[in-house]
């Protein structure tokens, strides 16, 4: 997916004027975050558990190599394959190469970001590979051409009657000529349509919410059911996963699995959470004759080196976007690339780069809502603030922005010339502001002045008062 | 983060460095004023170090380390003697008493400076409240208003009860919860003035909350929500009265609030 | 070793700060790394038996107990009724299951004919009773595709099959001293799926219902 993240403004002044982009987002607060809340209330443990998560998966980070070898070890171990690529585009080629080997031609996919994240739908297509994705938000963007908007529920700026029409028009092609309004009814029409590309498919790739070293196995959760088939029925089952998705034991994989329903959604438990490890024993009654996990780092082993190494916790259960005002406003698209969000705008410049990306760790208030729900205490705030550093310290700040930061810390410390000068400035300003209380507007802040007034001052300045309240008492 | 064994108070009158912070000095004195008032009702005494300007967030949030680090080592030189640090705002508090340490790695002498002040500084509602032990306060203000929770003062500081315990001790007071009170007013520093847009549907959405109470007067505890918040809500045409925690709980809210104009 | 996984190895080893990468390690050195860790598990106060159905029922699941596993064909038989379902189910080939006795009108097809299969039985390896999901495991005689193909699911559990933990799952699993099954599937509800605008809709690609039959051993 070409990143569009320079375009951040445009794009979330668009997103702000699409009603019913802003009606789907409203429904964030009354459905993930109340669920949220409730559920982790109703868990005792839930706190500490995010402690321990966090803690837990620092010591694995520490160790992220012997995790990820004795993890390979054990998939090679059990007749699976492990693959191994540097960034999204050898991910693509070796994903590919299975599949051609394997003589497949038609492939199925669960959702997983980091096939987003690598392009691979569009890569296997231009290989000549057919490819359906199977979960219903990710199909529905399938058919109308679009990334994912937030990561758990892709499709979550669509209306019904959008999807109508997308189904309507791509399923004439399966005998169905009845155009669909109600829900039910569109599941029902994309579950017929489905089922068939499930039976058909030679190859299904899915992700992996976690990779478990102890077993060699990876961990999918869906409520859908479609990751499950995807990794059942095809003869080829290839794991896309990045490197941080390793964990040492079971007891990990429970550790983190309370957490991460019950951030995502506020479900305690998805419908399915799933195991697979390696391809099918020999007698076992149906699975996948192959196994191919490909393992993807693209700038994560940076990352565990550097100062975004808290980023490395993140398990994609999408409570920080579902938090975030900012997200609440403008939605998934404005962030211009694969991952929205908070989230996002840590991760997106380090995959596309600052210059492209610069806008998202900026486009924060700090307000630490995120942080507040992180299930594994990821310092966003914090990390978008590494961004903002490294974005001056490469003189990548507009200068405007560079020498109004220079210009004031100058006077901020020369008290001497700052307060008489503000002392001045702020009895002009209380002056002219005095009827209305406020300016409608105000030379060089139409930043501030085209969305609200700007409040005038009282008059004097708090120093020049107490100066004189001083000399009164002394 | 949060700070759930505050130390005892040191001495039964304490010497407070007032933090007046930036937006107060210029914009509000009389928040200040009843700071002042307020602290030195609970027996302290009040100093306001002439070196101080502003805590140096602008440059921090803006990856200006380099200017931000000097500020810091500014503020933390002009309040190196004081028993307590005190300023009525979460947002400057909440860096002086979490983010100047962490500017800090590679200079120890700051560093252990940095430290120190973080323990020494309070904002001021939760000071009154957690470290003064005061319980009440003997003012009148009639009205009922709404309270919205600053995000640096509720997250990184843990304010939260304080402000509502005491606003309930206010005669004449009655206090209505708004929807998310805990939700950002879309201030954020530079934020509101880069992305304005994003910025004024977010204090439309805190305008449209506050609306909704039926409160007469919105209050809270930091002046950069304020402004904002009372900023959208002029230009909504909105009349709601807008002041800061501290002018009503000193009993000095006689005067016009935050936008208001004298006709 | 391909070029890809001795640069993202050295990234690695530098990034933890290890002098030299590290690129094979034997058996031990990964679990002496990661020690099997003791991780916080909730507790709860109701009994175990009534926990697992409130679990279940608070995800649109369906719970009948039963006595014993001579109950079984009749309770699935009050399952066809309650939902006029066509007498026609897919039994899971394993042998828990090969002895029970199915009304006359019941018939039975194999599991293969799986992509009609309207309803679709099989024996659970356990049930967690902290979330109500019940574990079931592929084999010889455990199709996997059984429990998402179906229509409507139904999962045999016995009583003392329940264990606390997902916890417990594990050392069950442990138990059988060989690598895990292929696939190792815990199931907590019917399918679902919220993404058309966000109104949760059941049967989006895996069963529509899912039914519990727990046999409780004497009591009831």
């Amino acid at each position: 997916m070409q990143p569009r993240s320079r375009d951040f403004k445009a794009l979330s002044a668009k997103s702000m004027k699409d009603e019913s982009l802003q009606g789907a987002l409203r429904q964030l607060e009354t459905g993930f975050v109340r669920a949220r809340r409730d559920s982790a209330s109703a868990l005792p443990e839930f706190e500490a558990l995010r402690d321990q998560a966090r803690d837990r998966l620092d010591d694995v980070l520490a160790n992220l190599d012997i995790h990820l070898l004795a993890y390979e070890q054990k998939v090679k171990s059990q007749g699976g394959h492990v693959h191994w690529a540097r960034d999204g585009k050898e991910l693509c080629e070796i994903v590919s190469k299975i599949c051609h080997d394997a003589e497949a031609k038609k492939i199925i996919r669960g959702k997983s970001m980091i096939g987003e994240e690598a392009g691979l739908n569009e890569a296997l297509e231009s290989d000549g590979f057919e490819v359906m994705e199977t979960d219903l938000g990710e199909y529905i963007l399938q058919l109308s051409k679009e990334g994912p908007s937030h990561i758990i529920a892709p499709a979550i700026h669509k209306t019904k009657d959008e999807i109508s029409d997308l189904f309507h028009e791509a399923h004439k092609a399966h005998g169905l000529t009845e155009r669909q309004s109600e829900t039910s009814a569109l599941v029902a029409e994309a579950r017929q349509v489905l089922r068939q590309a499930f039976l058909n498919a030679d190859a299904g790739i899915t992700g992996a919410n976690f990779l478990i070293a102890e077993t060699g196995s990876n961990i999918i959760v869906t409520n859908e059911g479609n990751g499950d088939l995807s990794c059942t029925l095809p003869r080829v089952h290839i794991v896309t996963a990045a490197i941080d998705k390793v964990i040492p034991t079971l007891e990990d994989a429970s550790l983190l699995l309370r957490l991460l329903a019950r951030s995502a959604t506020g479900q305690e438990i998805t419908a399915y959470t799933t195991l697979s490890t390696g391809p099918k024993h020999p007698d076992d009654a149906d699975g996948p004759e192959e196994y191919h996990v490909v393992l993807i780092d693209n700038g994560r082993s940076e990352m565990l080196g550097n100062e975004f190494r808290e980023m490395l916790r993140c398990i994609r259960c999408g409570a920080c976007m579902n938090h975030c005002p900012v997200y609440g406003n403008i939605g998934g698209h404005a962030y211009g690339w694969v991952y929205p969000g908070p989230m996002g705008s840590v991760l997106t410049p380090l995959m596309v780069g600052l210059d492209e990306a610069g806008n998202l760790p900026n486009a924060c208030t700090l307000n630490g809502r995120c942080q507040d729900v992180c299930p594994v205490r990821i310092p966003l705030p914090g990390l978008l603030k590494a961004h903002r550093v490294r974005e001056f310290e490469s003189r990548l700040t507009s200068s405007l922005v560079r020498y109004g930061l220079a210009g004031w810390a100058w006077l901020a410390r020369n008290p001497v010339i700052y307060h008489p000068l503000m002392n001045v400035s702020m009895r002009v300003m209380a002056v002219l502001g005095r009827r209305r209380g406020a300016f409608r507007w105000m030379p060089f802040a139409s930043g501030w002045t085209d969305v609200r007034d700007l409040p005038a001052p009282q008059g004097s300045t708090f120093q020049s008062i107490w100066r004189k309240r001083e000399r009164g008492d002394s | 983060m949060y700070d759930n064994n505050p130390p005892k108070v040191r001495t039964q009158k304490p010497v407070v460095g007032l933090f007046v912070t930036c937006l107060t000095d210029l914009y509000r004195p009389s928040v200040a004023l009843a700071a002042v008032k307020l602290l030195e009702d609970t027996g302290a005494t009040v100093k306001v170090p002439r070196a101080q300007t502003c805590c140096g967030q602008p440059a921090l949030n803006n990856g200006d380390l380099k200017h931000s680090r000097q500020i810091a080592r500014q503020v933390i030189d002009a309040f190196s003697g004081f028993d307590y640090v005190v300023g009525p705002s979460g947002s400057c508090m909440g860096t002086i008493k979490t983010h100047y340490v962490e500017q800090f790695k590679d200079d120890p002498e700051y560093l252990e400076k940095a430290e120190d002040l973080a323990a020494r500084s309070y904002e001021l509602v939760s000071f009154l409240t957690d470290i003064m032990g005061v319980k009440s306060v003997n003012t009148t203000f009639e009205g009922t208003v709404t309270y919205h929770d600053s995000c640096s003062g509720l997250r990184e500081l843990g304010i939260h009860k304080q402000p509502r315990k005491i606003l309930k001790t206010v005669k004449g007071l009655s206090l209505t919860e708004m929807h998310d009170s805990d939700v950002c007013c879309g201030f954020g520093g530079t934020f509101c003035v880069k992305y304005p847009e994003i910025s004024g549907r977010m204090a439309s959405a805190k305008c449209a909350n506050i609306r909704n109470t039926g409160a007469d007067t919105l209050l809270a505890g930091d002046l950069g929500c304020l402004l904002n918040i009372a900023g959208r809500l002029r230009r909504e045409g909105d009349q709601t009265r807008v002041f800061h925690i501290a002018e009503v709980l000193a009993g000095m809210a006689d005067c016009p609030g935050i936008a208001e104009g004298q006709e | 070793m391909s070029d890809a996984r001795s640069a993202i190895l050295e990234q690695v080893a530098r990034a933890v700060g290890r002098k030299n990468p590290v690129t094979q390690i034997n058996e031990n050195q990964g679990k002496q790394v990661a020690p099997k860790p003791q991780h916080i598990r909730p507790k709860w106060s109701e009994p175990d038996v009534e926990r697992f159905v409130q679990k279940l029922k608070n995800v649109q699941a369906t719970v009948e107990t039963v006595i014993s596993d001579t109950e079984i064909p009749a309770a699935v038989q009050r399952f066809l009724d309650n939902h006029n379902l066509p007498a026609k189910i897919s039994v899971s080939p394993d042998p828990r299951l090969a002895n029970l006795i199915w009304p006359d009108l019941v018939r039975v097809t194999s599991w293969q004919a799986r992509r009609e299969a309207v309803v679709g039985i099989a024996p659970a390896e356990a049930g967690v009773v902290e979330t109500g999901s019940v574990l079931l495991v592929s084999g010889q005689t455990g199709p996997t595709s059984l429990n998402f193909l179906s229509e409507n699911h139904i999962a045999i559990v016995h009583r003392e099959q329940l264990v606390a933990h997902m916890e417990d799952v594990w050392e069950l699993l442990r138990l059988r001293n060989e690598d895990l099954p292929r696939t190792v599937n815990f199931i907590t509800g019917p399918s679902k799926t919220a993404d058309i605008e966000q109104k949760i809709e059941y049967g989006a690609h895996g069963p529509k219902r899912f039914h519990v039959i727990l046999v409780d051993g004497k009591k009831n």
